[in-house]
């Protein structure tokens, strides 16, 4: 079932009423049927596999919960982890090798994010941080929530599993809801299918003559972002329709000043996700190595990140990137801070400059996340000014073809950039109850207008016919 | 150097106040037993490392994981050297 379909945008409402006047008690189990039924509605077979891993979850973390003997903890944790790992790891090179294999397997909807889940719930029960949940159906709604399972964010046990005794949603939050699907909708069609027209031109026709390249590696990143945190807010409105709260999974990306910033602002449920389970041990562990130590824990931690999306050179090579880019910052940042003290000048002005250059390092590395090969990559990172001067006929025609998407595209994307300042900015603030009346009736009905507006585009059968970029990781 | 076991929480704190402006590189930095990684620009999970590596140094512990897991404000750290020097 897709978040932009009809079957979702109808059910998720109903849904949403039933689940309001369902009693407290219930909710997990109302809410582990629901996730199920979606989930299955894409692949029924696949959800065994998730019901499997729930089970041991559910059994793995009782055991280390109630037995006082160290070496069983040790062991059932390790044997969870590593069976949780090792599903992950299999199904992603299955893909990889599904020429040799001589059939085709299907990447398990959500496995990615449902594996995480699983392995921080179990680790946060052996570090004591929680308790074992005694509620198997509080477990499975946690790791199959239907909002959550298609692309995060990756939400935590302890945060999650006390919302299920939530007061109802109240009315403002379901106004949020709404409004953060319909903004979600409308990055994924008015932006990021735009985009996409422009970007899969650009990267399907590298190496012919008049390509303009710069084109791709600009509108690449903003594809993405589009896409992805679409993805996200259609997620997090989903959720907040039952009064859930998730966490954000973008905090304006492109204003990080930093590598080390946007990796604060970029994916956050995944970045912090690997910062609590993977980095700090790691960390901790080579602390007395120095620089070294510091540079092996982030290499291994943005190569997991990279390797996270899939067996590719490419995904792996972006994380090495990255690895490099916060390996530099880390570095740098002692001396970098006592030459801007004493430079004050100069401070102000790379407070400017500095977004500009963090988008740019963070395009090059999305060049090489994005194109078919990393000889691909190297060609468009190494050939900036092709196509400038002429571009080829077939890109003009393309151009001339999706003029309206193109600009409704650009301009959409400026939109979106202003929306999530002003929604932050109001977030920050007050709640929408606690606006002035005129501020409330404008949310309300803005939301009534997008949400007829959403709808009449879905009935006129403009579906999104690209899936979401995250979905298949 | 004085081992932690001599010391008691006022005095923790005034020694913890001179890693916090060294790891941060601000010799003006007050902090208090409240002040949390949301304060202070610089306190990510890289410093937060540096942080725990320059204590273990000028108080003259280990620290485990497990300890640097539960150390969110100044107060943990207090609290957890003098749970050492017990």
């Amino acid at each position: 079932m897709e978040f932009t379909g009809v079957p979702f945008l109808v059910c998720m409402p109903l849904f949403a009423v039933l689940y309001r006047f369902a009693p407290a008690q219930s909710r997990a189990l109302l809410l582990t049927f629901a996730s199920y039924g979606f989930y299955a509605a894409t692949n029924a077979k696949m959800a065994l596999l998730l019901a499997a891993a729930t089970l041991a979850a559910f059994f793995a973390a009782r055991v280390i919960g109630l037995t006082p003997q160290k070496t069983i903890k040790r062991t059932i944790l390790l044997a969870f982890v590593l069976v949780m790992a090792g599903m992950l790891i299999a199904f992603k090179s299955a893909v990889l090798l599904r020429p040799l294999l001589g059939f085709d397997l299907l990447m398990p909807l959500g496995i990615s994010y449902y594996t995480f889940k699983a392995i921080g719930y179990v680790l946060d029960v052996y570090w004591g941080n929680i308790f074992a949940e005694n509620d198997f159906f509080a477990l499975a709604a946690y790791l199959a929530f239907f909002s959550q399972i298609v692309a995060g964010p990756i939400e935590r046990a302890q945060s999650f599993l006390p919302q299920l005794q939530n007061r109802r949603a109240s009315l403002s939050q379901m106004m949020l809801g709404l409004q953060r699907v319909a903004l979600g909708v409308f990055k994924k069609f008015v932006v990021a299918d735009s985009l996409a027209v422009l970007v899969n031109f650009i990267y399907s026709h590298v190496h012919a003559a008049g390509t303009p390249l710069a084109a791709g590696f600009y509108a690449y990143p903003l594809q993405l972002y589009a896409d992805f945190s679409g993805l996200s807010d259609i997620a997090i409105g989903a959720a907040l329709l039952l009064g859930m709260v998730s966490p954000e999974n973008f905090h304006a990306p492109f204003a990080a000043s930093n590598p080390t910033e946007f990796w604060r602002r970029w994916h956050i449920t995944l970045t912090t996700w690997l910062t609590d389970y993977v980095f700090t041990p790691l960390r901790m562990a080579t602390r007395d190595w120095g620089n070294a130590g510091l540079v092996l824990s982030l290499s291994i931690n943005m190569t997991l990140i990279g390797a996270w999306h899939g067996f590719r050179w490419g995904y792996v090579l972006f994380g090495l990137v990255h690895a490099l880019y916060l390996s530099v910052d880390a570095l740098t940042q002692r001396a970098r801070k006592r030459y801007y003290k004493a430079h004050p000048g100069m401070n102000r002005l790379t407070d400017w400059l500095g977004p500009v250059v963090v988008f740019h390092l963070a395009a090059a590395a999305f060049v090489v996340f994005r194109a078919q090969t990393t000889h691909d990559a190297f060609y468009v990172l190494t050939h900036p000014a092709n196509g400038l001067a002429a571009p080829s006929l077939e890109f003009l025609k393309m151009s001339q073809a999706n003029v309206v998407a193109l600009i409704a595209g650009l301009v959409g994307y400026a939109l979106i950039e202003a929306a999530d300042w002003a929604r932050r900015r109001n977030q920050q603030n007050s709640p929408a109850v606690a606006w002035p009346r005129w501020g409330r009736w404008s949310l309300y009905s803005c939301t009534v207008v997008t949400v007829a507006v959403m709808i009449l585009l879905l009935m006129g059968g403009h579906a999104s016919q690209n899936p979401f970029i995250y979905e298949i990781f | 150097m004085t081992n932690v076991a001599t010391i008691n929480p006022e005095a923790i704190k005034q020694r913890l106040q001179k890693v916090f402006q060294d790891v941060f590189d601000d010799e003006t930095m007050q902090i208090h037993e409240r002040m949390t990684a949301a304060e202070v620009a610089d306190w990510d999970s890289l410093s937060h490392i540096n942080l725990v590596v320059a204590v273990e140094k000028e108080f003259r512990v280990r620290l485990t994981t497990a300890d640097v897991r539960g150390l969110n404000h100044v107060g943990d750290f207090i609290a957890l050297l003098s749970s050492k020097a017990a």
